[in-house]
């Protein structure tokens, strides 16, 4: 046994070698877009705040432009997920309607000072987003 | 004695080859190609949980502080403290936020998580500065760590490695055990069914019914088993066969001996008889000639005398014809007489051979001296040519010149008037002696030589009844030359003529001194 040990040993060493090198590409490189724990739950925050903000009574109000009406949204859950669209981040929120369809908020947010805005938002309109990932200018984060 | 079957395949190769066995192979080719695809992989999944954490930390963190400052919002921290401080209470049941300070517009400190502490000197990993907007406007700072999330990775960590190491281990003992069953198992049976069979000749199937490759190969194996059996079994019964038949010949052949031996026993007995007789016949014809001889001496001696009116006149001139008559039939038959005592004399041994030195050339002028008036009367040309004959021989001068005149004679004697005779002498190449004595006569038929060559055995004809003669020239002269270790060869065709070689061996030669 010590003979074939002596002649596998150094297979697995190589083979071993090559894993490693493999593993640390693969789970320790860090992406150009990768964002800190901090830039994520001020983005997280900032969504927060913005979304209470625009609650009334505890409902969030939006124009559906084409019926030509104002409608209202219930709260449901924050995605965690950030994207980065250049310098500024795309947040989405998840509601539901008056007869509970669920309904998706697309936030585009920009850094202002230490804390972030919002500059725009759709809703109900997820394909601006899909399409903007397909051109490459919407972007996943680390 | 059944040898016991090896439990691993690889026991059938000499220790020195065991790392070069199957199952090592193949798990050298799979344990490579398993951490190349698992630990990528797992690493990534690690990789994809944690960012999935990350990402559910900042927003549960964002979540928790945003309600708080909108809560805070909602209230005037100056008027009521208390309150304030209560609104920042909940925060504290999260163990990522470990402080967090309320400050109004000029900096004052309104409430603090820990209470009255804040986050004086404690640093986090990050922290987040939210707008207050209410009363008046301010602003909560909340510092968190991430901790929990370097103890996640560090668990997560740990499960990858702990899955992958288990993983591992379980897929290197199922390949080990399914590569023993599915390929270990077949070919130790094989081997051990090879190896019985070569050690004890007992030719046994593997018996494994198997649909992969594996058991193509010992399908073959067994097919190519029964055929040995079915040849074995064939051969078997051939090999039956010929016991039999053996058993059949040798029966035969001991009757045929059997019978080999009566045969030679009765021609054994038959040829003593044979040569009794033969000798009987020898000595009675020698001794019948000699008694001939006798009376016939004298019937010439007293024919001569008459003819040669010795004693006075006969009276009358037919008396005289018929003493001529008389002694001529007289010569003739002493001449036949004198034959057949050489062939007697020849056939029953008593006749030596009086070798001595012969010059070949006068033997050969003598003879020829002594048959040119027979030529002459017969109107032939005779000849004879001498070629390199050696000058001296060792033979019976007699018997060669009788030879040579008998042979000379009988060519004379059916050759035609205006024919030619010729006798020709020299050394072959192979030093054999040659004389070739050869006529334009009449020749005779192929079939005929062998019976001129037989005693009393001359060639029935009218040219031969006319010349008369007893036949018994030619297997004379044959016995003589066949004395000297030599032979007699004829050849002829009816009207071409008759050529007889007489070859005495190399050995008869005596070279002469230089």
């Amino acid at each position: 046994m010590p003979q074939i040990a002596r002649q596998i040993a150094p297979r697995i060493h190589t083979s071993v070698r090559a894993l490693a090198v493999a593993a640390l590409l693969a789970v320790g490189s860090t992406p150009a877009w990768s964002l800190d724990l901090s830039t994520k739950a001020g983005l997280q925050a900032a969504m927060e705040t913005y979304v209470e903000q625009q609650m009334v009574d505890g409902k969030f109000l939006y124009l559906d432009k084409q019926n030509g009406q104002a409608k209202t949204l219930h709260p449901v859950t924050a995605h965690p997920m950030v994207f980065t669209m250049g310098a500024n981040y795309v947040l989405c929120f998840d509601f539901r309607d008056d007869q509970g369809k669920d309904v998706n908020l697309d936030l585009y947010m920009a850094r202002k000072g230490n804390s972030f805005v919002v500059f725009n938002t759709e809703v109900a309109d997820h394909q601006m987003l899909e399409k903007f990932i397909a051109e490459g200018k919407v972007k996943t984060t680390e | 004695m059944t040898e016991p079957l090896p439990s691993r395949a690889s026991e059938f190769l000499p220790p020195s080859r065991r790392s070069r066995s199957l199952l090592v192979k193949f798990l050298l080719i799979l344990v490579p190609a398993y951490l190349c695809l698992a630990v990528p992989g797992i690493g990534y999944l690690v990789h994809l949980q944690l960012r999935m954490d990350q990402d559910a930390l900042a927003r549960r963190i964002g979540s928790q502080a945003a309600r708080a400052a909108a809560a805070l919002g909602r209230h005037d921290p100056r008027a009521d403290p208390g309150l304030a401080q209560d609104l920042l209470a909940p925060l504290a049941s999260d163990r990522a936020l470990f402080c967090a300070e309320l400050r109004g517009a000029d900096g004052r400190l309104l409430a603090a998580l820990p209470p009255a502490q804040g986050c004086v000197e404690r640093a986090g990993v990050g922290e987040l500065v939210l707008p207050v907007r209410g009363v008046e406007t301010g602003s909560l700072l909340v510092r968190f760590t991430a901790i929990e999330l370097r103890e996640a990775q560090r668990l997560e960590a740990v499960l990858a490695i702990s899955v992958v190491a288990v993983a591992f281990s379980c897929a290197v003992l199922a390949a080990g055990i399914g590569f023993r069953l599915m390929v270990g198992r077949p070919l130790r049976l094989l081997l051990a069914t090879i190896r019985h069979s070569a050690a004890t000749g007992d030719k046994q199937l593997v018996g494994l019914r198997r649909s992969d490759e594996l058991g193509a190969v010992i399908g073959a194996f067994d097919e190519m088993v029964l055929r040995e059996k079915e040849r074995e079994a064939e051969l078997r019964r051939t090999n039956a066969h010929l016991q039999v038949a053996l058993i059949e010949l040798k029966s035969l052949n001991e009757g045929l001996e059997q019978r080999v031996n009566e045969r030679t026993s009765e021609l054994n007995r038959k040829t003593v008889l044979a040569e009794a007789a033969s000798d009987a016949k020898s000595r009675f014809v020698w001794s019948m000639s000699h008694e001939l001889r006798t009376p016939l001496n004298a019937i010439i001696g007293f024919s001569q005398l008459m003819a040669g009116e010795t004693f006075g006149p006969l009276g009358n001139a037919r008396y005289l014809g018929y003493a001529r008559d008389i002694d001529a039939s007289g010569r003739h038959l002493l001449a036949i007489v004198n034959s057949i005592l050489d062939i007697a004399k020849i056939e029953s041994g008593t006749e030596p051979l009086h070798e001595e030195t012969v010059n070949a050339r006068d033997l050969v002028a003598e003879c020829v001296q002594v048959v040119r008036p027979l030529c002459d009367a017969a109107g032939l040309v005779l000849s004879h040519h001498l070629e390199h004959l050696p000058r001296q021989l060792r033979a019976d001068r007699t018997k060669l010149k009788q030879v040579l005149i008998n042979l000379l004679g009988n060519s004379a004697k059916f050759t035609p008037r205006g024919g030619r005779v010729e006798l020709t002498a020299g050394l072959r190449p192979d030093g054999d002696v040659e004389f070739v004595i050869s006529d334009t006569g009449i020749g005779m038929r192929a079939e005929d030589i062998p019976v001129a060559l037989s005693a009393f055995g001359q060639v029935e004809g009218p040219l031969t009844r006319r010349h008369g003669g007893t036949g018994l020239g030619l297997p004379l002269a044959r016995m003589m030359v066949e004395m000297h270790g030599g032979e007699l060869y004829v050849a002829s065709e009816p009207n071409k003529g008759c050529r007889v070689t007489v070859r005495l061996p190399a050995s008869r030669v005596i070279a002469s001194a230089a």
